[in-house]
């Protein structure tokens, strides 16, 4: 019996869908079987993260319809044979699945995977629902702004009154540069306010806009900060004790080591 | 009878009076003749021996009315046989004190017609709503608002005093960015939201401040005087 772990922000736009694509990477690259599943039904983004756009041929919303059966919609990933994603339907809307439906939908995929990952649209509503309903465990994503963290602090509450205690935060798209000069909330504020456990810190990096449009998760880059960022989470995930990654790249030295191929 | 004033203010000490009629002939001489030193102050009035009944209680507000640049804050029977009765500085909320043992969260609601004791966190975009006063043990964010709908008597304390907005009764103010990591408490005040330090944790100013309303509650007798 697998684990099903929902990925969740609130707020749009700071990193759900690439977080998730590059966790489920991590982890099959580890060895585990991973399932994906793109919840946000409408609009559909993981898929394209991943690369595998091309290769759809049935959703989420068939399978919940019973149009489809689940390993005819399951695609199995390019880079790994044991991690498969759950597209989303992209001409539907989120009120075509119901939490109940997603219950027995990931309690279906965690009889045959060791995780389930559920990709959550950004809101509070039935999308949000709809992506919580069936995880055993949250990973919340809020990005260093007032705006984000305001959100993910909404979230982590509507999961305490779900009875989903105890998620783990990640913190996206730091810069630290500008925690540094004081633009930037700094980790401890962040923590202060969410009071829930961190999971990881993943610098703002480039490299992430390239890899997602390329479709190739940083996590299998080598040389991307963000992407060792990510593999650190995957093996916090897992269990393991690692050390949080030391955000001091912007500096010229750090920018010098990049640029000749160091990793930090 | 002797006058003494300390942090709690200025008190009559009234003690050894063989009856209620000489404790108040004492007491009104007293008053007289320490007006000028006295002026315009709220005094506390200590006695012992005698049982504090109402009636007493009543005769000494008589008295008070008599001065009216003075205020009676409260009675104190310090005789450990007797029980003590102050002037009960508001009217009790209608509700028992509700205690939250969690964070209020952005977007949770917390809403009571009484007291509220939240031990945890009021974070941003959080609103607690409460009849009576509130009180914050861990970092006060969000938006609070006591004394709802119109109990200007209330106070909103906080171990770390950082709201967005509050209000008591229908006075508002907004928080500003100024950050004291020490514990601090609003009340109305001349009608608008003043923000001290909280320090005194043993005596706190729920119990020892001067009792609002009380003018208005014994305005009857000045008529009689």
């Amino acid at each position: 019996m697998g684990e099903a772990i929902v990925i969740t922000s609130g707020k749009g736009g700071v990193g759900k869908t690439t977080t998730t694509a590059n966790i489920g990477a991590g982890l099959a690259q580890a060895g585990h079987k991973v399932a994906l599943i793109d919840a946000d039904i409408g609009l559909r983004n993981l898929d394209v993260v991943m690369g595998l756009e091309n290769r759809i041929v049935y959703d989420l919303v068939d399978v919940v319809e019973g149009f489809a059966k689940l390993k005819h919609a399951l695609i199995k990933d390019k880079r790994f044979e044991n991690l498969y994603l759950l597209p989303a339907a992209q001409t539907r809307d989120k009120t075509a699945v119901s939490p109940q439906q997603m219950i027995d939908l990931v309690d279906r995929m965690k009889q045959e995977f060791d995780y389930v990952l559920i990709d959550s649209p950004a809101g509070i509503e039935q999308g949000f629902k709809n992506a919580v309903a069936g995880a055993d465990r949250a990973l919340v994503v809020a990005t260093p702004e007032v705006a984000s963290v305001r959100d993910a602090d909404r979230i982590i509450g509507l999961l305490e009154a779900q009875e989903k205690h105890n998620p783990f935060l990640i913190i996206n798209r730091i810069r630290p540069s500008m925690v540094k000069k004081g633009d930037m909330m700094d980790i401890d504020d962040m923590i202060e306010i969410l009071a829930i456990e961190l999971l990881g810190v993943v610098p703002d990096d480039e490299a992430i806009v390239v890899s997602t449009n390329r479709g190739e998760p940083a996590v299998l880059n080598g040389q991307s900060r963000a992407g060792e960022a990510y593999r650190n989470i995957t093996r916090r995930l897992l269990g393991e004790n690692i050390p949080m990654m030391k955000l001091e790249e912007d500096t010229l030295f750090g920018k010098l080591r990049k640029m000749i191929g160091f990793k930090g | 009878m002797e006058i003494k004033g300390d942090r709690r203010g200025l008190r009559i000490i009234a003690r050894g009076a063989k009856s209620e009629e000489a404790l108040l002939v004492d007491l009104r001489r007293t008053l007289a003749e320490r007006a000028e030193f006295l002026g315009q102050s709220g005094l506390l009035v200590e006695i012992d021996g005698i049982p504090l009944s109402a009636a007493l209680f009543q005769n000494i507000a008589e008295v008070f009315a008599g001065f009216p640049a003075l205020t009676l804050r409260g009675i104190e029977q310090t005789d450990k046989a007797n029980t003590l009765l102050a002037l009960e500085p508001r009217q009790t909320p209608p509700e028992a004190p509700q205690i939250i043992r969690h964070t209020i969260r952005s977007g949770q609601r917390v809403t009571h017609n009484g007291d509220v004791i939240i031990i945890g966190d009021v974070n941003p975009g959080a609103t607690v709503v409460a009849g009576g006063d509130v009180m914050v043990f861990g970092w006060l964010r969000g938006l609070v608002l006591a004394g709802q709908p119109d109990d200007i008597t209330r106070a909103i304390y906080a171990l770390r005093f950082q709201p967005t907005q509050i209000r008591v009764g229908s006075i508002m103010a907004l928080g500003d960015e100024s950050r004291d990591d020490a514990p601090e408490y609003a009340r109305v005040e001349n009608g608008s939201l003043v923000v001290d330090s909280w320090e005194d944790i043993r005596l706190p100013e729920a119990v020892t401040h001067e009792p609002r309303g009380w003018r208005e509650r014994f305005a009857h007798l000045s008529n009689l005087s």
